[in-house]
């Protein structure tokens, strides 16, 4: 016996225990892909149901405030509107790389979903954390000069921005640090792994 | 037998409503699904174990492998043949689910692979040398890179190399050369872990 034909016996003869089968396996795929839609739905309602609510809420705070804390309810009014939009416009590509293709295309598409992931959450600072905070930023000043007009400087008006700063910023790492971070690694790992038909003896 | 030019006029498209035709598509989805999954299950649960460590690890690709033709179905033009449609579809869901996988399976890799071992029964000493000899097998070519796993993995199916030309994008002739190194490598790396073995 030569060694190529030991090799490919050798293949063949693994021992396999499926657990799904047949009819049983077509439930599972359809409740695979009914979950994923269905999560899918689900965060997008979300999305969109709390930026209605957020921007409604505020717009109803803004109707009542005056001068630099009803622009600051205004601006956060329409960041939460701003945000989903973007996240609807430009957040959402292809769930997944389509795998009918060769491997050196669907290495490509891969990483092309992986750098525009990235490139969205290295963005997130500018369409998702700057818009609200700044609106913060304002109703807080805007509160502070009310309560200074009135000789009243409690120190929750100095509590409550450095309280959504951190938030702010903890946001900011766990998106433009933790996750790129998660995402580099799994795209070196592709890289790695899925060395190009090119780049050898193709 | 194509129907007479006057009855097909008699019956206009319309006539076959939208939900109908979703339920034959989606019938005809379910049989290509059937069909493919039982010709090719053992075939997929062996692509699997040439990308991940743990048992668990794959059924869960292959359930993903399964989702994935699910989709592809109606995708199906004909382009190319149903085999190497069918193993492009597989082996790209390999390869983007074992980036993800990576961690867990570099954490078991050094555990005793239960799943092969309780599944094959070895009852004999020539049938535990077999097993020791598949599962060096199994771990040479888990490290080997994807395009070459993929070469191999087609190859050990019995696919030629027009059909693994279909498959990767490789040329035949780079198919060629990468085969007989990489049958000398795996060769290699089998005998250098039996002699570190004994």
């Amino acid at each position: 016996m030569n060694g190529r034909d030991e090799l490919r016996e050798l293949w063949c003869s693994q021992p396999y225990a499926g657990v799904a089968k047949g009819e049983e396996l077509v439930k599972l795929v359809a409740k695979r892909t009914q979950h994923f839609d269905r999560a899918i739905l689900v965060r997008n309602m979300l999305e969109c149901t709390a930026a209605v609510v957020v921007a409604a809420l505020l717009t109803q705070l803004a109707v009542r405030a005056h001068g630099l804390q009803r622009a600051g309810f205004i601006v956060i009014a329409a960041s939460a509107v701003w945000i989903v939009y973007y996240l609807l416009r430009y957040g959402r590509g292809p769930a997944n790389a389509d795998p009918d293709q060769d491997l050196n295309a669907f290495k490509r598409a891969l990483l092309e979903r992986y750098d525009r992931q990235i490139r969205l959450l290295k963005s997130v600072k500018y369409w998702y954390l700057l818009p609200p905070y700044i609106g913060l930023l304002i109703e807080s000043a805007g509160k502070l000069l009310n309560d200074a007009k009135v000789g009243q400087l409690p120190w929750r008006d100095f509590l409550l921005p450095l309280f959504y700063t951190a938030f702010f910023a903890f946001g900011w790492w766990l998106n433009e640090v933790h996750a790129v971070a998660r995402l580099r690694t799994e795209r070196s790992r592709l890289l790695s792994l899925a060395d190009g038909p090119n780049d050898s003896d193709a | 037998m194509r129907l007479p030019l006057r009855k097909r006029k008699s019956m206009p498209a319309e006539a076959i409503t939208q939900p109908a035709r979703e339920q034959v598509k989606d019938a005809n989805r379910h049989d290509t699904f059937l069909r493919l999954i039982a010709q090719y299950d053992p075939a997929l649960r062996r692509l699997a174990a040439g990308y991940v460590w743990h048992g668990a690890d794959r059924e869960d690709l292959f359930q993903e492998i399964a989702v994935g033709l699910w989709q592809a179905i109606p995708k199906f033009r004909g382009d190319a043949s149903e085999r190497t449609w069918l193993y492009r579809i597989a082996h790209n869901i390999a390869i983007s689910s074992s980036t993800r996988l990576h961690h867990r399976a570099r954490r078991e890799k050094t555990m005793p692979d239960a799943f092969d071992r309780a599944s094959g029964g070895p009852d004999s000493e020539q049938e535990l040398l077999r097993n020791e000899k598949r599962e060096l097998l199994l771990e040479a070519i888990r490290g080997l890179r994807a395009v070459d796993r993929q070469v191999v993995l087609l190859h050990l199916e019995g696919l030629d190399y027009s059909e693994i030309e279909e498959v990767s994008g490789l040329s035949q002739s780079a198919i060629a050369t990468r085969l007989s190194r990489l049958r000398y490598k795996l060769r290699k790396l089998m005998q250098s872990r039996e002699t570190r073995e004994l």
